[in-house]
């Protein structure tokens, strides 16, 4: 009998347990498709979500792993749904630590409702973590290893409501079985990225008025796509952030420098072209310029230079040739003050 | 006692197991509610075809992978051109004499004056050794015969033809409307609705890959709409049709604000002739109209039966009651005040106040992001954080 209350109790709870899981919650979870490698292959580990019908738009994602099991050595966003990013994917190693993580976090303008009919691909990935195994001095005795990676409690998911409302969410890690072969190792990722020749996509710069963002400096706005291999960095150069004025024709060092969006000119006075570099991970490169408009001070400036230059230039054209008409009423006055004493000689 | 223990502990059981059965149903219909109203939300069905995929779609005449729509030497291997008719090919009953056609009476049979390859026959074969598959490999400029003595479908002069990755997009808004369309987040084009508001235009020479398309419409009032994005992957040297998108209506209120017991206007535009659902704050039942035939609707509403001195919202869609399956997606969640109170407006993610949400405003966030900057504070919770950058995005407007 009291096994029976046993019974009746845990088919309460799980009814009260159970069932309130099975309405629809946005699923992130990490693909196990494949799920054994090879120790010393690299392999991707994509992070996709499935939105159960609702709308998202904002993610971020902490995925928790064992650094001395296995390595993450990139993440490949070619294939995201995100388009913007408010961190960029961070791989922290965390070596001699209990765990390694990789935190990311980005949104897609309008929205993503989930795979639109019709479409071949499943067009839900986040991001595609780069895996490959960590050889341990007792695995070559070992058949094959086991490793967990885990979507960590930081995960979280926004719906597309306009109010910026957590979506009830549901996580999956995967069980990766790593096993010891003595064949060559196989370099997926590698392999990818050499065939990536497209580069990233064409995009805009934007200047950013210092005030509207509680600054009194001047900064850009960027961001692009790349559909292959996903964007590695961005560079940033400005033509010649030193000069002033009309002393044009003495260019300043100018130099290629990392950046992100937003990025602070140097040249707050917005008298340099400025060219953006989006690099991808095989080192495509798409460049973009901007020239700044010219500041109403600087084309007043410029205007004063310009007429001050034209202003001397007529100054001396005019004592040149009032210099040239006197010296020759001067030689008229002598001429004919010698004629006179020649006459008055005679 | 141990007869009280058992007549108790059957007790708890028999209660249990009802207690059960009761949760179980109640979970149930729960699920399967939420499950419905799930369905209810999502309602426009956008799809996608792919005119190189070798399927043919409904929409699609054809489809055989390439669609090149080059010449071909016989029915069996004709090309089929953009998916919307095939190409010429000897056998179709029309003489190409460019392509080296002497004859061509619709089929690939020898024997009938006209052998397989759409040469004349000076003696008809009648009977044995009939029409072989081996073509002539016709005349130079005929392209290459494959191993079958028939030139494959992709191969033209010994190059292999890839077709354009290219993008058809169709969709309905609001007679007149112009329509924004974002690439990744990027003003792409502007388009603009017919009298019966569709809107079709094609995006050439696009890169490969998994693409986010968002639309937002402003009507012929200047009002905007929600931007409705879809996401999907672009095939190579395919065609890829995206078709049934519905942009959600526009919706303004007038007046912002009002004092409890006066009327105010929902209006806006949505699909001609649909019948158009305003839900205030979170009821159930909306208010509805039907839209007018170039799409304008407007709604009087008693604000009697509102909350005085207090913020709501309204939202709404479309319904064409002709077609069940055409439902849009919410329009803009829109607030207004009830009361006399001076009080502000509401959200607001054009952080910059330059009458769009883009790139610019999500450089402010980023800038003051984990700060308490009530710059960019955007839902005013003391902190810069993911909230806000989610409001922000659904505000976009490249």
């Amino acid at each position: 009998m009291q096994r029976l209350c046993y019974i009746s109790l845990f088919l309460v709870a799980g009814c009260i347990g159970v069932f309130p899981y099975t309405t629809y919650a946005v699923q992130i979870f990490l693909d196990t498709t494949e799920n054994t490698h090879n120790l010393s292959d690299t392999f991707y580990i994509p992070v996709r979500i499935d939105t159960q019908g609702e709308c998202i738009n904002a993610v971020t994602v902490e995925v928790a792993y064992n650094p001395d099991e296995i390595s993450i050595q990139d993440v490949s966003t070619g294939e995201s749904v995100l388009t913007l990013w408010t961190q960029f994917p961070l791989i922290q190693k965390n070596e001699g630590k209990e765990l390694g993580q990789v935190l990311f976090e980005g949104g897609i303008p309008g929205g993503y409702c989930g795979r639109v009919i019709g479409d071949p691909g499943q067009t839900n990935i986040l991001a595609k973590l780069v895996v490959t195994g960590v050889r341990q001095q007792e695995f070559a005795t070992d058949t094959s290893k086991v490793s967990q990676v885990v979507l960590g409690p930081a995960t979280k998911a926004y719906l597309h409501d306009g109010s910026g409302t957590e979506a009830p969410l549901t996580l999956a890690g995967s069980t990766l079985v790593l096993t010891y072969s003595s064949s060559s190792p196989n370099n997926l990722w590698l392999s990818d990225v050499k065939q990536d020749v497209i580069a990233p996509e064409l995009f805009e710069i934007t200047l950013v008025e210092g005030p509207s963002v509680g600054s009194n400096k001047h900064y850009i706005a960027f961001n692009t796509t790349d559909k292959q291999s996903g964007v590695d960095h961005y560079e940033v150069l400005e033509t010649d952030p030193d000069r002033f004025g009309f002393l044009t024709w003495t260019p300043r060092e100018s130099y290629w420098v990392i950046a992100s969006s937003p990025y602070e000119l140097r040249d707050q006075n917005l008298h340099s072209k400025i060219l953006v570099k989006a690099v991808d991970k095989n080192g495509n490169e798409r460049i973009v310029t901007y020239t700044p408009p010219m500041s109403p001070f600087v084309v007043l400036t410029q205007s004063y230079t310009a007429l001050l230059l034209v202003g001397v230039l007529v100054f001396i054209v005019f004592l040149v040739l009032y210099k040239t008409i006197r010296r020759k009423r001067r030689n008229d006055v002598l001429k004919n003050s010698a004629i006179i004493e020649d006459d008055h000689g005679q | 006692m141990y007869d009280t223990l058992h007549v108790n502990s059957r007790w708890f059981v028999q209660i249990s197991l009802v207690l059960s059965f009761y949760l179980f149903v109640f979970f149930y219909i729960g699920a399967r509610t939420d499950s419905a109203q799930a369905q209810y939300i999502a309602t426009t069905t956008v799809s996608l075809t792919v005119c190189g995929d070798s399927i043919v779609a409904p929409s699609e005449f054809c489809d055989d992978g390439t669609n090149s729509g080059l010449y071909a030497f016989s029915i069996a291997t004709r090309n089929c051109s953009s998916c919307i008719a095939w190409g010429q090919y000897c056998g179709d009953g029309v003489i190409q004499p460019f392509e080296g056609e002497e004859c061509d009476d619709g089929n690939n049979t020898a024997g009938d004056y006209c052998d397989v390859s759409c040469q004349n026959e000076s003696d008809p074969v009648t009977e044995g050794g009939g029409g072989g598959s081996g073509g002539s490999g016709g005349g130079g400029g005929r392209g290459t015969p494959g191993d079958d003595g028939i030139p494959d479908a992709s191969v033209d002069g010994g190059i292999e033809y890839l077709g354009e990755t290219n993008l058809n997009i169709a969709g309905r808004a609001y007679p007149g409307a112009t329509i924004t369309v974002l690439r990744d987040g990027e003003v792409e084009r502007v388009v603009e609705a017919d009298s019966s508001a569709n809107f079709t235009f094609s995006l050439t020479e696009q890169t490969p890959g998994i693409t986010t398309l968002g639309f937002w419409a402003a009507d012929r009032a200047g009002r905007r709409s929600i931007t409705y994005a879809a996401t999907f992957q672009v095939v190579q040297n395919a065609v890829t049709t995206l078709s049934g998108i519905l942009i959600p209506p526009t919706l303004t209120v007038t007046p912002e604000k009002a004092p409890q017991g006066t009327a105010i206007s929902f209006a806006g535009s949505a699909l001609p002739s649909t019948k158009v659902q305003a839900y205030v704050d979170k009821a159930d039942k909306p208010e509805e109209t039907l839209a007018s035939t170039n799409g304008e609707w407007t709604i009087s509403y008693d604000t009697t039966k509102l909350t005085n001195e207090a913020f709501h919202t309204v939202k709404a869609n479309y319904i064409d009651e002709d077609n069940i399956q055409l439902k849009s997606g919410y329009s803009l969640i829109t607030n207004f005040y009830v009361g006399t109170r001076d009080v502000g407006t509401g959200l607001t993610a054009d952080l910059n106040n330059d009458g769009v949400v883009n790139l610019t405003d999500f450089s402010i966030l980023l800038f003051n992001w984990n700060t308490t900057n009530a710059v960019a504070d955007i839902n005013k919770d003391g902190s810069v954080s993911l909230p806000d950058f989610s409001i922000l995005l659904f505000y976009w407007t490249g």
